[in-house]
């Protein structure tokens, strides 16, 4: 009877997450971005006006005059001239734009601002030669995807963005194959990044010098290497590989370099590490501006240094978002020849400086204004005129040094020349410069263009059909036929004819050339706008089928939740042959119908054409995709057949369901909280705003919680004040509103954000509280301290009451006899010991927090004590202090969570065990206990210390949530006590220092307790630290699940309250993914969809793959037990 | 012991239901949400003196007028910090806008207070109890009582969803919107109330009754 008794449930919940995997697989691939990569390689153009002049349809227009004789005649080449000799780029990775000019002095970012005064020294030294930009990323501004962009000049796309941990080589054409080819000798030092990225070119080992770049907490490791090679390869004496073979070398100075690229790490880490406002940051961009002034001396004539960011850092100092701090870098241009016409020394022809000054400022406000810059939201933002510097995009980098080295323009660039930088060789009158401006435009938009018509004549994507493109292009051919006609007018004919032509002449052809340029621009723009919008487009036939799915099994598991005997239903439906019949069936049309489209879908003719695929519907939908689909829905509608044939179901059997439902309230609630808050997610201000939303709800059922416990028991008003059904609901409620004031704040919740967050607590008092001159110094001075040793000392006390949880984890039934058991002692032990080093790790990590420990380390090596212990004890006896610190660095960040890591799996390892075979379920209660508490452990240890207290506190919460003044509470609180768990799971998140943010992960986790990278230990880690609050909530409702079920004793009820409290704890999540999903298709084209929905729906996917976890571990571990244990138990039952 | 009337009256809970919103938007209904703290202060007196007026007139079980009046505004003031504790407990800032809480609690508490002493008159500690504590209300005064207390609480706690919504509306702020739910909670108890009044008693409550 048992088994039979069992598995419906493990069939049922197995049927679930299968559907739920199946959705969300076609949702995502409908909904992820993909791009297609073409593996084509650019080449010299034969001539800047090949094509000339372009036109629509073929039709070739007769050719009015040949450019290319008119440019040669004016004396404009159609390449810069000369070009450089040598290159050398410095990427200094996470360099805010903020960093690089000179700023007002504000006392508040002392510690960034101003730090690089070689960049401004440049300027007012060499202004023609010097250029500095504002370069602004596309987001997702995480480091691959921006070498990416910066090389290929293309826009990689959101789903690129996942495989960070591993990048793989990029098959478009890009800049730095080109470069090779022209430079013999380049070199590579810096982010190993860029050896996976560009392994086709950077295979030379003797030239390349990588280093790890995901190793956060080291400042100083790669930039060091780096610096290391580079002074020795710029002087000439770099000690080469002997393992090259000497043919190559032939003999010749082997140092000689033409290209140097490098990529300093110490910025982005710092910033991930310490964030920007703080004195680890002022010393890295002390030690940046001494390399740079050191470099400068390198750079001649022939030299082109290239200085610039990959991507900003946001307040906090990390990144990977797009807001402003994250998006806004900065580009340096120098060399000792002139770079731009605008700042020239000397006037060319008769137009002066200010003429190209007014005209790339137009150029660039024009562009601001396509591509929606705001340069309000950046001065406001980052606190620096951002209207002082041009802004351009990243990816216009790729045409322009394309243009400055000489080398074709990448196949794939979607960027557009920088003005600024174009410069005429010769002494040449104005409209022969303009001339020349609109012929590399040219070169620059026929590139653009090639790339188009390659890329829509390959795919199938109907966003690049000729007639999509159309319009673009009509924008190119225009500016091709102005200049036609322009070039057959008579003031044009008399200036090529190199006559003198008027005043008013003159600029009347000024004019005219300017707004061709200006056309050209146009194309080039539109384009970049119009691909950005396209590659943001998604399949909404593979959404749509993966919502429905979604909720088609988010129906069938409520149907289960409100009534439990439908279980029984459905499991013999799913034996019913009716079902076997239609999913085969299904499965099989599936298939044929999978084929049948990918064959119609290559033709552009059909009903499925006009239809379906010409809006890109079911565009990324594979045959696998229509076979599981169909076999879905034929398994779905086989299932309903069966139910309703079985349970003749009739208009009375629905209103005695209804009438059910209306006498369970918790039923209610339960559901009409989980829409709700899954309704929340179809709004961006409260996802925005989610922590507070979770919050309400969660006090909202703590108050229920409340009512119910005093309402049930049957108290009077004597008796309820020490009663714990009043008391458990005010300790919680108390505890969530003192943990909600720590947390991390979304940029978008600023400025009225105000969280505690682990990075604000300091035992040092901050530097630039001296400089303030207010009376209240000394108290803004020390109250970081106060506060930072009030939690310390508060944590403490809390600490001190944890290993008493463990008598609860043991004997929950108190039998006070096994109090002397060996291994209790032992555990307990164990526990204070790990509590007592996570507490000692997070003072180190305070002290860290501002650098203080390198004073603290000195001082104590120069205190009398240290010098008589050392001569004691001979070995540490001459030890540095940069030793010292390392050894502690490494004893905390690595040993102390190793030993960590083994006392929680320990823990774990009993708790299994004891699982394994539990005599009854109080044995199970105790080994969930026992789980839990080597769980808060290992989770504490990967936190940072507000947060991690809080985890490592979280057993005392618990031990409240599970604390009844009556047998009769613990099944009548239940279901809210199990709502609380869940929203406290999710309130844990966000008070952990966590948001539904790309830029709020914790990157730095994965090296605690790791010296090196490992790729899956690592990423576990990150999981397992952004996961923590949801992870301690699932296994604490086993605490709760088990205790409940201790407490009943009849069979059957065990199996509903089981079965219902499963369901409750997955419906929380299992609702909002599904609803998530339909909010997504609807917002699709929402300004915010990126930003925000985006985000939290992915969160929701990796909340639904964890709950599946949670059910698994669930029904084997109590699900298991409870089909087994009534076999003793009835005996049990019978004694008692 | 008092006699307790069972049938519930349906003019107070209109009339404070109407008292409320006079006082609040006595002058426009911008003043609220232009300055909803001072609006709050200067119509706490006012609801407070109408209630008592009412609550004196309606005197269910002839309770002596000084002892009722004292009684009342006693249990609005105990009332009204267990409002602000909650209203905390439920996301309110500690510091910051305090007064606007306390006076929001204040509103809250008082014609919570008014609405269960106008149905239920000053009893014995056991009815309350049995009303609120175990939400066993039996007769009609009583789950007129009950009903009315619960609608202005969900009321009020209804009204704090539309805070964190980005339209910038004056009536979005901190307390208005919570405000504006107790207030409609209250009109809705007591358009409840009138209909409890006015369906007939069933044959089983009479029987139970007997």
């Amino acid at each position: 009877m048992n088994a039979s008794y069992r598995r419906p449930f493990a069939i049922f919940l197995v049927w679930v997450s299968l559907a739920y995997t199946l959705g969300i697989y076609l949702f995502l691939n409908g909904f992820l971005l993909t791009r297609q990569t073409l593996h084509v390689e650019s080449t010299h153009l034969s001539s800047p006006w090949n094509q000339f002049p372009l036109a629509s349809g073929h039709d070739h227009v007769e050719k009015s005059i040949d450019m290319e004789s008119i440019a040669q005649s004016k004396g404009i080449s159609d390449i810069y001239e000369p070009p450089f000799q040598r290159a050398i780029i410095v990427l200094i990775d996470a360099l805010r734009f903020d960093f690089l000019p000179k700023l007002g002095e504000r006392p508040s970012d002392q510690f960034y601002t101003n730090r690089l005064p070689i960049v401004q020294d440049l300027l007012d030294q060499s202004p023609e030669s010097t250029v500095l930009f504002q370069f602004r990323a596309d987001p997702p501004t995480t480091t691959m995807q921006r070498l990416k962009a910066l090389m290929t000049g293309s826009l990689p796309t959101f789903i690129d963005a996942g495989s960070n941990f591993a990048s793989s080589d990029i098959s478009e054409d890009h800049l730095l194959r080109h470069l090779t080819r022209r430079f013999k000798s380049t070199y590579f030092m810096g982010d190993d990044t860029w050896i996976n990225l560009f392994s086709d070119v950077l295979n030379d080992n003797s030239r390349t010098f990588p280093f790890d770049s995901f190793k956060v907490f080291d400042l100083d490791t790669v930039d060091h290497g780096i610096l290391g090679k580079l002074w020795p390869l710029l002087d000439g004496h770099l000690p080469q590989d002997q393992t090259r073979s000497s043919l190559t070398d032939t003999g010749s100075n082997s140092s000689q370099w033409d290209c140097i690229i490098t990529h300093f790490l110490g910025v982005d880490h710092c910033g991930h590490t310490y964030g920007p406002s703080h004195p680890s940051m002022a010393a890295k961009l002390d030690e940046m501006n001494t390399m740079l002034q050191q470099l400068v001396q390198y750079v001649d004539e022939d030299t082109l240094l290239i200085l610039f960011g990959d991507h900003g850092m946001s307040v906090a100092g990390d990144h990977g978002g797009e807001s402003e701090e994250e998006v806004m870098s900065g580009l340096l241009l120098h060399s000792k020849r002139p770079l731009t016409l605008s700042r020239s020394k000397h006037t060319k022809g008769d137009l002066n400086q200010n003429y190209f000054q007014h005209l790339f400022s137009k150029i660039h406000r024009n562009r601001d204004k396509t591509l929606s810059y705001d340069h309000d939201a950046i001065t406001t933002r980052l606190g620096y005129d951002a209207t002082a510097y041009p802004i351009v995009s990243q990816i216009h980098l790729v045409p322009t040094l394309s243009y400055l080295f000489g080398t074709p323009i990448p196949f794939g660039n979607l960027g557009a020349l920088i003005p600024d930088l174009l410069y005429p060789k010769q002494q040449v009158d104005d409209p022969a410069s303009l001339l020349y401006f609109i012929q590399q435009f040219r070169i620059n938009a026929l590139q653009v263009y090639n790339y188009l018509t390659m890329y829509s004549s390959s795919g199938k994507h109907k966003g690049f059909s000729i007639s999509a493109l159309d319009p673009l292009f009509q924008i190119l051919y225009a500016a091709d036929r102005r200049l036609d006609d322009l070039s057959s007018q008579t003031t044009f004919k008399n200036w090529i004819g190199a006559s003198l032509l008027s005043e008013k002449e003159r600029n009347t052809l000024v004019e005219q050339l300017e707004d061709i340029l200006m056309t050209y621009d146009e194309f080039l723009i539109a384009t970049l706008k119009y691909c950005m919008a396209i590659w943001a487009q998604f399949d909404v036939g593979c959404m749509v089928a993966g919502s429905v799915i979604l909720f088609a099994a988010l129906l069938t598991i409520v149907g289960v939740f409100i009534k439990p005997s439908w279980i029984y239903t459905l499991h013999r439906a799913f034996n019913h042959t009716i079902v076997r019949l239609l999913t085969i069936l299904g499965a099989a049309i599936g298939l044929i119908f999978g084929f049948v489209v990918a064959h119609l879908s290559t033709q552009e003719s059909g009903l499925w054409y006009l239809y379906v695929a010409r809006h890109g519907i079911f565009d990324k939908m594979s045959i696998f995709g229509w076979t599981a689909t169909l076999a879905f829905m034929g398994n779905i509608a086989g299932l309903a057949i069966a139910v309703a044939v079985q349970s003749k179901l009739t208009l009375s059997a629905i209103q005695k369901c209804i009438q059910w439902i209306s006498h369970n309230p918790d039923v209610n609630l339960v559901l009409i909280t989980g829409l709700a808050h899954a309704l929340t997610l179809g709004s961006n201000s409260f996802i925005v705003y989610e922590d507070s939303v979770v919050r309400f709800i969660l006090a909202s059922w703590s108050i229920y919680w409340l009512i119910r416990g005093v309402a049930t028991s049957s108290h009077t008003l004597r008796s309820l004040k020490s009663s714990s059904d009043l008391w458990a609901p005010i300790i919680t409620l108390l505890f969530i509103q003192v943990t909600a004031t720590t947390g991390l704040c979304r940029e978008e919740q600023q400025p009225q954000c105000a969280y505690i967050h682990s990075g604000s607590l300091s035992l040092m008092p901050f530097r630039e509280a001296d400089s303030s001159t207010n009376e209240n110094a000394f108290v803004d001075k020390w109250l970081t301290v106060i506060a930072t040793t009030a939690f310390l000392i508060v944590s403490i006390f809390l600490c001190t009451f944890l290993p008493e949880v463990l008598q609860q984890a043991w004997f929950p039934s108190s039998k006070p006899n096994r109090t002397s058991s060996t291994s209790y002692i032992w555990c307990k032990i164990l526990y204070g010991l790990s509590i007592g080093l996570i507490m000692l790790r997070y003072i180190y990590l305070i002290l860290e927090n501002t650098s203080s420990t390198q004073y603290i380390v000195v001082s104590i090596l120069q205190s009398s004590i240290y010098q008589n212990l050392s001569s004691v004890v001979i070995h540490l006896n001459g030890l540095t202090a940069t030793q010292w610190l390392r050894m502690t660095t490494r004893l905390f960040q690595i040993y102390i969570p190793r030993l960590n890591y083994a006392i929680g799996g320990l823990f774990l390892s009993f708790a299994l065990r004891k699982a394994w075979r539990p005599v009854d379920l109080k044995e199970l209660e105790e080994s969930a206990w026992i789980a839990h508490i080597g769980g808060t452990i290992i989770l504490a240890t990967i936190q940072r210390p507000i947060g991690g207290v809080i985890i490592l506190c979280w057993p005392l919460m618990l031990q409240n949530l599970t604390r009844m003044s009556d047998k009769s509470s613990i099944s009548k609180t239940l279901t809210a006590r199990l709502v609380i768990l869940h929203y406290l799971g999710e309130h844990l998140f966000f008070v952990t220092g966590h948001q539904a943010i790309l830029t709020a992960i914790h990157w730095e986790t994965a090296f605690i307790g790791f010296d090196e990278m490992y790729m899956i230990p690592n990423a576990i880690l990150v999981s397992l630290a952004t996961l923590a609050g949801f992870i301690v909530s699932w296994s604490s409702s086993f605490v709760v699940v088990s205790q409940a079920l201790g407490d009943n004793q009849d069979p059957t009820l065990r199996q509903t309250i089981y079965q219902a409290s499963v369901l409750l704890m997955s419906l929380f999540n299992f609702i909002p993914t599904t609803l998530s999903s339909i909010f997504i298709i609807v917002l699709r084209r929402h300004l915010m969809t990126w930003k925000i929905f985006a985000p939290r729906f992915l969160l929701q996917c990796i909340l639904f793959f964890g709950s599946c976890l949670y059910l698994i571990a669930m029904e084997g571990i109590i699900g298991g037990n409870l089909s087994d244990v009534p076999l003793r138990q009835p005996k049990r039952t019978r004694q008692a | 012991m008092l006699p307790q009337n069972r049938e519930c009256t349906w003019w107070p809970a209109l009339a404070s239901s109407l008292l409320t919103a006079a006082s609040l938007f006595k002058t426009s209904s911008k003043e609220l949400y232009r300055q909803p703290l001072e609006c709050l202060i200067a119509a706490l007196p006012l609801i407070i003196v109408g209630n008592l007026a009412i609550t004196l007139f309606n005197n269910r079980n002839g309770y002596g007028s000084l002892p009722l009046i004292i009684r009342c505004l006693a249990s609005g003031l105990v009332l009204t910090a267990v409002i602000h504790g909650f209203t905390v407990l439920l996301g309110a800032s500690l510091v910051d806008k305090f007064w606007s809480t306390l006076s929001f609690s204040a509103l809250v508490a008082n014609i919570t207070v008014f609405s269960v002493v106008n149905q239920l008159g000053i009893t014995q500690s056991e009815l309350y109890v049995r009303v609120f504590m175990q939400h066993r209300p039996s007769s009609n005064a009583e789950v007129a009582a009950y009903m009315q207390t619960i609608s202005i609480l969900i009321g009020a706690w209804l009204g704090a969803i539309v805070i964190p919504l980005d339209w910038e509306r004056p009536w979005q702020r901190w307390p208005v919107s919570c405000v504006l739910g107790a207030l409609l909670g209250q009109a809705v108890g007591a358009v409840g109330t009138i209909v409890l009044y006015l369906m007939p008693e069933s044959e089983e409550d009479k029987r139970k009754d007997e």
